[in-house]
């Protein structure tokens, strides 16, 4: 014990050490500061109800009930749909919304459709009427009544049919899940696709042509301008009625197609963003792409052409197999990307978008953290992000790793 | 061998040929260029769009939309009323101060820091070096954003120990800082044709104010972090809360450490030999050697800092300490909204990063295609 203590701390040894600590010691000093402990800390706090204004917090019973708000989901069978289904809401149950149509109608015959006693109205408006779509209202404190009480604690998420009846996904705390779901539908659109149009653009730049360099300066040029101004300008030219992407589509289909909605749409709201992320970002995959392409031997080309490959053989049996190793990094990075998305959410649809369709994991972190200052919740919400960020990238690295097993 | 004489058939034939390849060269070129050329456009119009519409009368930015004119600058109707208007309504000049203060110092505070532990990390021999390796590596996956909310709390609350243990981080790196340009100073001073025949005393003045003033940011950032401290507890709305935590970062540490372990062992043996200690090493020998890395960090940490939002908009109120990416946030917010001004506020804070990539540009792809070596 004596030897080994004089061994490290005396003599080079010692000198070493003390250097060490005087050279690198502020980095780590500060990455234990600023990154380490605030995630220990994150792990403590996420099992508390601390808020932001300093008031007293307590431990929750149990410890782990944030995440049980987070993670609890289910589906639940929902009771028939009744043979006269109301047009006025019930406290818990099945109702059918008024259509447009329905309320002019009733307003025509100055009736209400929801009164049964109410004859002429069944009669003249209730063909109209029963377009409307069916909806089930859940409100915890009344599912008792119908036999669903034990998911008093949840929110319905939506509603779906199989085989004739009727099914509800319900979570505790459904914007999360949204969130989460939101964030896998930008990865698996985004990855695949960011990374095709870089390797594309990275071959169109690697022709041996002259002036390309131009484009490639062109294609790079909007990943030096920061993603929160040009989210802005983006936000201008998505505008649905005056919007210049919307202009160049109906000149472009001669008018054919009248535009789309895109921020202001459910369906729409999330391409527009996915639209917006690869312009900004495919221009850094595509350096790095470049960079591999250039590393490949030109003699392996030139063997294969006096074999007689064309092209696309080329490409298939030269380029891919010798750019795996960038491929796959430029896919790992691009996808732990894609689920720290932020920056441009938060500028676009500062509300999460029409239906939370754009809400994401890190937006909604961030909603409840700091807008509305429930700490001890965002930390809980921030440990599962983590968590799922490592699963994701553990399961890309086991995949890569199983493919060249098979080499 | 005997030699062949073409027919006059066979050398038609082949000028035939030669042509016909030209001209499939030149098509099969053409297309290539007009592709590039429509993909260029798709990668350029937002920007060209900004700039523009940043020049026109707030009403003709809506009205020119439907034409190419969104694309042309009226010259009847040029003007610079939405850059005035931009002043008129928000502090840019502080702004765009607080943005490179910001920027500037994380990034040179971070080259130096960061490039010291990967140089311990990679040349020493210490206890805990494997340890501490396999925590920086492993830090590299947890991003920012999972930190943000709990990192929030702690800098509201900082404790009387740490702003004190902060502080002294910041006084050693200064003082490390110092002896590097003090010495750099020094060797640039004997060099310079007139400087160099001063007397030695009037020469140690001069490389003591260039060293002071070459490590000025730090020193500002010191006394601006003192002057906050002393008078609460919270660091909400300063500097050093938009600095401090972001100065160490793994990744940085990481590649240069992947660079250092790849520089031959002989340069500092011979070094060691000639009795340069561990800190002289790793500034004349390692530094000047290891320039590739140092672009490539401190570009790809330019343009994550230069357009940081999420962490600034967390913990500033009001201009004093907001950067430009946060500022923006008050002509989408406060009536009447002017598109011109937004897009004169945009291209102001686009168009000096996008001329100062058109002149490092060889820099900035390399740094780019070396942060991908990784793989």
């Amino acid at each position: 014990m004596k030897t080994l203590i004089r061994r490290h701390f005396s003599g080079r040894r010692g000198r070493d050490l003390l250097i060490a600590w005087v050279m690198g010691g502020p980095a780590f000093i500060l990455l234990g500061l600023f990154m380490v402990w605030p995630f220990i800390r994150g792990l403590e706090l996420s099992t508390t109800n601390q808020r932001f204004d300093g008031s007293q917090a307590h431990r929750l019973s149990p410890w782990y009930a944030n995440y049980d708000r987070i993670l609890s989901v289910g589906v639940v069978h929902l009771p028939d749909v009744p043979q006269d289904v109301p047009y006025r809401p019930p406290r818990a149950g099945w109702y059918r919304s008024k259509t447009e149509q329905c309320k002019a109608c009733e307003a025509e015959w100055s009736c209400k459709i929801s009164d049964p006693q109410d004859a002429t109205c069944a009669e003249q408006c209730g063909a109209i009427c029963a377009e409307g779509e069916l909806i089930f209202r859940w409100r915890g404190k009344n599912l008792d009544e119908i036999g669903l009480g034990k998911w008093a604690n949840y929110d319905i998420a939506r509603t779906f049919s199989l085989f004739g009846r009727h099914y509800a996904v319900v979570a505790k705390d459904p914007l999360f899940w949204k969130g989460l779901l939101n964030n896998f539908y930008f990865a698996l659109v985004v990855v695949p696709l960011q990374s095709g149009l870089a390797l594309l653009l990275a071959l169109l730049v690697n022709q041996k042509l002259p002036y390309v360099n131009v484009f490639r300066t062109l294609y790079f040029s909007p990943v030096v301008t920061a993603m929160v101004i040009i989210a802005v300008v983006w936000k201008f030219l998505y505008n649905p009625d005056f919007g210049l992407i919307n202009e160049m589509i109906r000149f472009v289909t001669f008018g054919k197609v009248k535009g789309f909605g895109w921020l202001q749409s459910p369906q729409m709201a999330m391409p527009a963003i996915i639209i917006m992320s690869i312009w900004q970002g495919v221009g850094f995959q595509m350096i790095i792409f470049l960079a591999g392409l250039q590393d490949i031997p030109e003699d392996l080309y030139e063997a294969s052409a006096i074999d007689g490959a064309n092209l696309w053989q080329q490409f298939r049996y030269i380029t891919l197999p010798m750019l795996r190793n960038t491929t796959i990094f430029v896919v790992l990075t691009t996808t732990i990307l894609a689920f720290r998305l932020f920056d441009q959410v938060n500028v676009m649809t500062p509300d999460g978008g029409p239906n939370e369709s754009t809400a994401t994991m890190v937006w909604y972190t961030i909603r409840r953290g700091w807008r509305q200052s429930e700490v001890g919740y965002a930390s809980a919400l921030s440990v599962v992000f983590v968590a799922i960020v490592l699963i994701v990238s553990l399961i890309q690295r086991s995949l890569v790793r199983s493919e060249s097993a098979l080499d | 061998m005997t030699t062949q004489t073409l027919s006059s058939q066979q050398r038609a034939e082949a000028r035939r040929r030669a042509v016909l390849y030209r001209v499939q060269k030149t098509l099969r070129r053409l297309f290539a260029y007009g592709f590039m050329s429509f993909l260029g456009f798709l990668f350029i119009f937002p920007i060209l769009f900004m700039i523009v519409a940043a020049f026109k009368p707030n009403e003709r930015v809506i009205a020119d939309l439907a034409s190419v004119r969104a694309f042309f600058p009226a010259p009847n109707s040029l003007t610079l009323a939405n850059v005035r208007d931009v002043f008129s309504r928000v502090r840019f000049e502080h702004l765009a101060f607080n943005s490179l203060f910001i920027t500037l110092v994380t990034v040179i505070a971070g080259l130096f820091v960061n490039s010291m532990a990967a140089y311990v990390l990679a040349r020493l021999r210490w206890l805990g070096r494997t340890v501490m390796l396999g925590i920086i590596v492993s830090l590299i996956i947890i991003p920012l954003e999972a930190i943000a909310v709990p990192l929030l709390i702690q800098v509201n609350q900082m404790s009387a120990f740490l702003d004190a243990l902060t502080l002294g981080v910041l006084g050693v790196l200064t003082l490390l800082f110092w002896r590097v340009v003090w010495n750099l100073a020094g060797q640039f001073l004997r060099d310079a044709p007139l400087v160099g025949a001063w007397p030695r005393v009037l020469r140690g003045v001069l490389q003591a104010l260039l060293t002071l003033g070459a490590s000025l940011p730090l020193e500002a950032l010191i006394y601006f972090m003192v002057g906050q401290v002393r008078e609460g507890g919270t660091w909400l709305n300063s500097y050093h809360v938009q600095i401090l935590p972001f100065i160490a970062e793994p990744f940085s540490i990481f590649l240069f450490y992947q660079f250092f372990i790849n520089i031959p062992r002989d340069f500092d043996e011979a070094a060691y030999v000639d009795g340069a200690g561990p800190f002289r090493i790793y500034w004349q020998i390692m530094v000047p050697l290891s320039r590739p890395v140092f672009a490539t960090v401190a570009i790809l940490k330019f343009l994550q800092f230069w357009s940081f939002y999420m962490w600034p908009l967390m913990v500033t109120r009001g201009d004093e300490y907001q950067p430009l990416m946060v500022g923006m946030d008050f002509f989408q917010t406060q009536a009447p909204i002017k598109w011109g001004s937004i897009m004169a506020y945009a291209s102001m804070v686009t168009v000096p990063v996008l001329i100062f990539f058109l002149l490092f540009q060889k820099w900035f792809v390399q740094s780019v295609s070396s942060s991908g070596l990784k793989g």
